[in-house]
């Protein structure tokens, strides 16, 4: 398990916090979601009752969403870090074509591609 | 990818799933032209246009002494052309889209299928309204009479002598076939005194594959060398489905791509006909 300085867990602020305590909080929270998200996960799959097994995975994928909002979020307030975010996509995405692999930008919406289909 | 405005549509992530498989597998078993011709891209749904470069020469030439321009090879002619956005739509009931086990699938592969088809006609005929060539009607192709294909050796001896006009025009490299559906079925016969299948025969002089099509209409058949440096095609946005909105409680999507094929050296395609 991480161990995030968790900025204001028990006192709130007197004070609206400045934009890094903002940022460093949203860091925090994206840090949970993933967290629970990893707890969710082994839960449902875990878990045998049909119901429960369907209720922790819709928890676990609202998670995912959350994830998301956070990291627009987080590009939103730090435009710096969200340069660094793309250029970590651009490598991979590199990564990928010297492999051969089609990169999602290739790919439809589901991430499905007709291509080429030349053997 | 906001313009597919999937996020406006009421479909679960498992019902996008088996939409978009349906659709990739539907188009992967129909699609004729990708199975020979090199792909490019997809460059981005955003491309509208490409460049088609026709060469000076269609006999590459070489020389000795370094001091004659004439034998330069450049490109004699560059014009853009447009890539063609193929769509059909297809409707979703309310009821289908509450259903979540896949009903209303059966849609999405019909309007894959005519996308797909839709294509392969703008690879073999072009689309003249968009003045894009096709294989059949790019100006400079060898044409070539066709014979009578329930006879004899004729099948054997067309796509020789394709060859030949091919081969004499500078072309090399791999080669297809493609034949029309009827003239798939006169190559399924014994050919006499060898034992062997005509379509065999035939198969052996094409390493680029051999394919049937629906698209191409009845006794013709076309061979031609498949490098890119011949023919390609481009590809902006692959196959792939939007949402359109609701109407009366039901559902319009689009299955769409955008795609055109270059032809680069029409003196690489031989049609028989």
């Amino acid at each position: 398990m991480p161990n995030m300085p968790a900025p204001f867990v028990a006192t709130l602020p007197k004070d609206k916090v400045t934009k890094y305590d903002l940022i460093q909080a949203v860091r925090a929270d994206i840090v949970g979601e993933l967290e629970a998200i990893y707890l969710y996960d082994a839960h449902a799959n875990a878990a045998a009752d049909p119901v429960a097994k369907a209720v922790l995975a819709d928890i676990r994928d609202e998670e995912r969403v959350h994830v998301g909002e956070l990291f627009t979020l987080l590009k939103y307030l730090d435009p710096k870090e969200a340069e660094h975010l793309a250029d970590g996509e651009t490598e991979v995405r590199e990564v990928m074509e010297s492999l051969g692999i089609a990169t999602n930008d290739d790919a439809g919406a589901g991430g499905l591609t007709v291509g080429s289909l030349k053997d | 990818m906001r313009y597919l405005m999937r996020d406006g549509a009421p479909l679960t992530d498992s019902q996008w799933g088996q939409i978009d498989a349906a659709v990739v597998q539907k188009a992967k078993e129909t699609l004729v032209g990708r199975r020979f011709l090199t792909l490019v891209g997809p460059v981005g749904a955003s491309t509208q246009n490409v460049h088609l470069d026709t060469l000076s020469d269609n006999h590459p030439a070489a020389d000795f002494w370094g001091d004659n321009d004439e034998s330069q090879i450049r490109v004699k002619d560059r014009r853009f052309v447009n890539l063609a956005a193929i769509y059909s739509d297809f409707r979703m009931s309310w009821r289908d889209v509450e259903n979540e086990r896949g009903a209303g699938v059966q849609a999405a592969i019909d309007a894959a299928m005519a996308v797909a088809r839709r294509e392969d006609d703008v690879v073999f005929h072009g689309l003249k309204e968009m003045d894009i060539d096709g294989v059949f009607t790019a100006e400079g192709v060898n044409r070539l009479k066709i014979g009578d294909w329930n006879k004899g050796e004729a099948p054997l001896q067309d796509v020789v002598k394709a060859i030949e006009v091919l081969v004499g025009g500078g072309a090399s490299g791999q080669r297809a076939l493609v034949v029309s559906s009827d003239l798939w079925g006169k190559l399924h016969r014994i050919q006499a005194g060898t034992g062997i299948m005509e379509v065999d025969r035939v198969r052996s002089l094409v390493n680029g594959g051999l394919f049937s099509s629906t698209r191409i209409g009845e006794n013709k058949a076309v061979l031609l060398y498949t490098d890119p440096h011949n023919i390609d095609l481009v590809v902006g946005q692959d196959l792939t489905t939007a949402y359109l909105g609701n109407e009366q409680l039901d559902h319009i999507f689009r299955v769409f791509e955008t795609v055109v094929p270059r032809v680069k050296r029409p003196r690489a395609i031989a049609v028989l006909e």
